[in-house]
């Protein structure tokens, strides 16, 4: 993932002045030689086995042309060796980012109206793109296309707001996803060396899983547009709502409109809508829950998670709480803390965790091991309990209302000196604030 | 205009690359980083404290025998050269270094032959403390048993070392957080003294005063997890380790490697795994041209008080052990010498 290693922001500097130096017209060159470094760094000799799956995929879709049974058993071929890789059938790690590559080799498998892509390079620059290999967000091949036409030309704008939604991703993930796991590691390493209640680090898991992803999405986000390419948004704050429909609209959002295009819609027109669309519903969760990894306690995760959407569809409406006086907030509140706690963490639990019976020991832990011993997971971790909380507060702040846009222009506009005082200023923040003895990569693209 | 701004853009981080080594190079790793200060003045004692011409015994290995065998206790005139994360090859280069005229007893290592002396020890310490040199890496983790290394093994392990002599890599974030937050945390003056003055008290030999404490954060986490796993060094390092034994039997006096002692009464420590691999990969090539020791099997027993973490003595127990190792050596290896 960019920013999980040296290696990888050498290379993307060192090939962002390479591509600076060349002509609008042969810039792509340098993202195509940047993504196939990329992959290779990240996956090193599979990345050939990736590359192959691209290269078959290319040539047999232009050999099927438009016929789309075969373009779907084409899909499933796919989707067979993807499974062969997480059932670890084949005897091998899984690659790193294996799963988000073959989402966008099928949005381009399937997709009807797409016209084929009208070169190798143009195809494989698709597949193996550097800015969201392993992290998403995904893109279709069309939006590939449209922006990286034959000539790439930048501005100064885009760059600039590149830059910073990178560097605000680069904080996030150093600064405060990674403080968070010196917390929620206990939940999963009980005993390592803190037997006491697990409150916090239950509360703080779904919050650290979104901290992660969100910082990764950023940051592919920002290295993408300084490159020219625009990425669309993963992640809306999806903890500012009580409704666990709206939770989905705002989580994984690429990957959401993916399911729904891709699996969804085909499904509704097709035959098998007659079982209904809740049904239909279900599987939808079971695929996002199987995709993540296959276990019991991933179709747990999606049975839950049907369940409440359907729920809140049905009933939603009957407790929704508009107006905004004191009460009613004070109702909100309450209603918020019902959805974090219940309806979020809790299913966030089980999706972490190796297995039921680790659910099952950390639940029973948080109501019959003393509460004031809470606390004391703190102990173990670089920051109190308030310096995590106020870190909570400053993301949603920085969500919420900073306007990066703008922060980016007033950059821009700014004379050398500022923009070197700001530079060095956020590099004292990161080595400062930042976690960085662990040197702990959150895992996001083993999924 | 466009060729114009990039020589900028290159030229600005050609000078913020060079800013950037000097502030790591000049003033966090020479000043304000704490392994590498203390690796650095082990380094300093082992070259300018150890004598020349004669020793009784000499210890060697990396910080389970720093920690754990005490000169002090082995007569008037033996010394500890053990280094924190010190590999097999890594002890042989300084063996070969210190060119000790004579030696009477013999030369004790303790060598656990865990992960991070294999990872991160050397990149993050010894190599941008320019404690180890581009053939310290290659003699250690380049030879097989035929001494042979491959030329694309060479040019991996050449651009490895270049990336972190050039400080182009990731744990360098670490001391650069390291050195910035530790100056309100820790009197840095204080540490260096407290290390300097304990190891020319002890003859190279760190006497740690704590106790382990099991709930204490990170005490024993950090190497837990590498003594319950089985030990996979390089084979390098068992060619190192013969040709030390052979370095050593010239003086006429033996080599005697003695398995670490490794703290073992919690549930959740399970070392078999790891005492299993250990004696496995000493045997990979055949006999041994040293003394193997694992002082279990002459009943020494440990408890907690004398620990100070997992796989690391306190002075009570190094002090132990130190006297129990001395009564074998005497009694069953070197009886009559």
């Amino acid at each position: 993932m960019i920013g999980s290693s040296a290696d990888s922001l050498v290379l993307i500097l060192l090939g962002f002045l390479l591509f600076l130096y060349l002509k609008p017209s042969r810039r792509f060159n340098v993202i195509l030689a940047l993504s196939v470094a990329y992959a290779y760094l990240l996956n090193g000799k599979w990345s050939c086995l990736i590359i192959g799956l691209v290269f078959f995929n290319y040539y047999t879709s232009n050999l099927l042309k438009n016929r789309f049974l075969a373009l779907n058993i084409l899909a499933l071929i796919n989707i067979l060796i993807w499974g062969l890789f997480k059932t670890k059938v084949a005897g091998v790690l899984f690659p790193l980012g294996f799963s988000i590559f073959i989402f966008q080799q099928l949005s381009y498998l399937l997709n009807k109206n797409l016209s084929r892509a009208e070169s190798f390079s143009d195809y494989l620059g698709y597949s193996i793109f550097f800015g969201n290999i392993a992290t998403g967000p995904l893109f279709d091949y069309s939006e590939f296309t449209e922006q990286f036409r034959k000539r790439i030309y930048l501005n100064s704008e885009s760059l600039y707001l590149g830059l910073i939604i990178f560097m605000f991703g680069f904080a996030k993930k150093v600064i405060f996803a990674d403080s968070f796991s010196q917390v929620t590691i206990h939940l999963f390493e009980l005993g390592r060396n803190f037997n006491g209640n697990l409150l916090f680090p239950f509360l703080l898991n779904k919050y650290e899983i979104y901290l992660n992803f969100l910082a990764f999405s950023e940051m592919a986000i920002g290295v993408s547009l300084i490159f020219g390419f625009r990425l669309k948004v993963n992640f809306n704050r999806p903890f500012a709502t009580t409704s666990i429909l709206e939770f989905w609209r705002r989580w994984h959002i690429t990957l959401v409109d993916w399911i729904r295009k891709y699996v969804f819609y085909p499904l509704l027109v097709s035959p098998v809508s007659k079982v209904g669309p809740s049904v239909l519903l279900l599987v939808i969760f079971l695929i996002f829950s199987l995709w993540h990894d296959f276990s019991l306690n991933h179709i747990l995760y999606g049975v839950i998670q049907f369940i409440l959407v359907f729920a809140d569809s049905r009933f939603g409406a009957r407790f929704s709480v508009s107006d905004a006086g004191v009460w009613k907030r004070g109702l909100i509140f309450i209603k918020w803390i019902f959805f974090y706690v219940v309806l979020v963490s809790i299913p966030g639990l089980i999706f972490r965790s190796n297995d039921l019976s680790n659910v099952g020991r950390i639940l029973s832990n948080l109501v019959t091991v003393d509460w004031s011993t809470s606390w004391d997971v703190f102990k173990f971790s670089q920051y109190s309990g308030w310096g995590i909380l106020s870190f909570i507060l400053i993301n949603e702040l920085i969500e919420s209302k900073l306007d990066l846009r703008k922060l980016a222009l007033f950059v821009r506009d700014s004379k050398i000196i500022v923009k070197m005082g700001l530079l060095f200023v956020y590099l004292l923040i990161i080595f400062y604030f930042g976690v960085w003895d662990d040197l702990r990569n959150f895992v996001y693209s083993i999924y | 205009m466009k060729n114009k701004f990039v020589y900028k853009l290159f030229f600005f981080l050609l000078i913020a690359y060079g800013l950037y080594w000097s502030a790591v190079e000049f003033i966090f790793l020479a000043h304000l980083d704490p392994a590498g200060l203390r690796s650095k003045i082990k380094s300093e004692y082992i070259q300018a404290q150890i004598p020349k011409d004669e020793v009784d015994y000499l210890i060697l290995g990396d910080s389970s025998a720093f920690y754990s065998i005490n000169p002090m206790k082995m007569g008037s005139n033996s010394y500890s050269a053990a280094e924190l994360g010190a590999t097999v090859a890594l002890s042989k280069k300084m063996f070969q270094e210190l060119g000790i005229k004579k030696i009477n007893k013999g030369v004790i290592m303790i060598q656990t032959f865990i992960d991070p002396h294999y990872d991160e020890d050397i990149w993050r310490i010894f190599v941008p403390q320019k404690i180890m040199n581009l053939s310290d890496i290659l003699s250690t983790f380049c030879n097989d048993f035929d001494n042979h290394c491959t030329w694309i093994k060479k040019a991996t392990l050449t651009v490895k070392y270049l990336k972190y002599r050039l400080h182009l890599n990731s744990y360098i974030a670490a001391t650069i957080s390291y050195g910035l937050t530790t100056q309100s945390r820790i009197d840095r003056a204080g540490f260096e003294r407290h290390v300097r003055s304990n190891v020319q008290a002890n003859r190279g030999h760190s006497a740690a005063k704590r106790s382990f404490v099991l709930e204490d954060k990170g005490f024993y986490t950090p190497y837990l997890k590498y003594f319950n796993q089985p030990v996979n060094p390089p084979d390098s390092e068992l060619v190192a380790l013969r040709e030390l034994a052979e370095l050593v039997k010239a003086y006429g006096v033996e080599l005697y490697l003695i398995h670490p002692q490794l703290y073992r009464a919690e549930s959740f420590i399970r070392l078999e795994k790891y005492n299993e691999s250990y004696r496995s990969f000493l045997h990979k090539k055949g006999n041994l041209n040293f003394h193997y020791i694992d002082l279990n099997e002459f009943n020494v027993v440990l408890d907690r008080s004398h620990y100070r973490d997992v796989s690391h003595l306190n002075e009570d127990g190094s002090t132990r052990i130190t006297n129990d190792l001395l009564y074998v050596l005497e009694t069953k290896y070197r009886r009559g010498k």
